[in-house]
């Protein structure tokens, strides 16, 4: 599948998660017998390298022409969790390097917030 | 079709995003170990020597062990010819703006590859600390490249690609002694992200550092080929 460049000589990676996306709720549209796709819930953790409003931007480029041509994107954020390396307290943090509320230690291991969670699709099927 | 006419319903998916690219990287994986073959992906900004890294390490694993690589570009065939030269069986992917490989994109890589005939397959991946972090390819070991003249600080600015390796090469050391390179830095920067991946400082210029990457090598081949007899 081709895919057509978004802005300048390189596509970001927000664009070709944009096509995938387009992809996974296209086949759950097709099995669910919809018309329609109004609605798609994401999750995206902090600790990933997506940058939500350059997913959304690239999500209104890669919809046309799909059955999701009039839906809309909601994005949430995740925060990190960390496990201190130090102390094994769990903490959350908007970036790596943050600071562990029970010893004070930089970082920790990610335990949540690393990941890319198509949670809920709103579409409409055909009045029976 | 007007809402009117239209019955709305919603389905919940809980999916995640990069499930697929994940599913075509443990195919890749499986394959590879059943083959007795290593397969590391490296991750650099542009510039930080991956190549040269790669020339070196082709020209020291002669006789040793049978090297292959995979090379990612957005253009030109360089480093396709680079690798040749050195008598490595090599395939480029030009991705023609894609800023990462993707799994599904090794996997074709993979098949063009003598892999009966190899011990050690290398992915060059595409010059960029962000991008290529998200996707695994199917890789056992994940590498990431940190330059001297680049600066220590681009761990902190670029975590993501640091964070996920399994080894991080402080590459070009032969020029420490000309920049305020503070590698001592670097290392607690690493270290606060990633304790337990292993550092080590090299030039593929002098050679120093070389055995310890190449030991490094054989240890991880080792773990390859004990899987398979296991």
């Amino acid at each position: 599948m081709a895919r057509p460049f978004l802005g300048g000589e390189l596509t970001l990676h927000e664009f070709s998660l944009a096509v995938r996306l387009i992809e996974a709720i296209g086949q759950k549209a097709e099995e669910v017998g919809a018309v329609k796709v109004s609605l798609v819930k994401l999750r995206v953790g902090l600790a990933t390298t997506v940058v939500p409003q350059f997913l959304s931007e690239a999500f209104n480029v890669a919809k046309l022409g799909t059955i999701a041509e009039d839906a809309e994107l909601e994005i949430e954020t995740d925060p990190i969790k960390l496990i201190c390396w130090n102390c094994g307290a769990e903490f959350e943090a908007d970036n790596f390097f943050a600071e562990c509320q029970s010893c004070g230690g930089i970082g920790g291991k990610v335990i949540s917030g690393d990941q890319i969670v198509i949670e809920r699709v709103e579409f409409e099927v055909k009045q029976q | 079709m007007s809402d009117s006419e239209g019955q709305r319903k919603y389905v919940l998916m809980f999916e995640h995003l990069l499930e697929a690219n994940e599913l075509i990287a443990r195919r890749t994986k499986e394959q590879l170990t059943e083959s007795g073959v290593l397969l590391i992906n490296i991750l650099s900004s542009p510039g930080s020597g991956k190549t040269t890294l790669l020339e070196a390490t082709a020209r020291a694993l002669k006789g040793r062990l049978r090297m292959g690589a995979i090379l990612g570009d957005v253009a030109t065939e360089r480093d396709y010819e680079r690798l040749s030269a050195c008598g490595v069986p090599a395939v480029q992917i030009v991705t023609g703006g894609e800023c990462h490989l993707e799994a599904a994109m090794v996997e074709q890589a993979v098949r063009q590859l003598p892999i009966e005939a190899l011990d050690v397959v290398f992915i060059e991946n595409v010059g960029n600390l962000v991008c290529p972090a998200e996707f695994k390819l199917g890789e056992h070991f994940r590498v990431t490249l940190l330059s001297v003249p680049e600066g220590e600080d681009k761990v902190l600015k670029y975590p993501h690609a640091f964070r996920t390796a399994d080894a991080i090469l402080i590459t070009k050391i032969d020029l420490l002694e000309h920049t305020r390179f503070d590698a001592g830095l670097a290392e607690s920067y690493i270290r606060s992200l990633n304790p337990n991946a292993r550092i080590i400082k090299l030039s593929a210029l002098t050679n120093f550092g070389l055995d310890e990457w190449l030991t490094l090598i054989f240890d991880w081949h080792g773990s390859i080929i004990r899987r398979v007899n296991a």
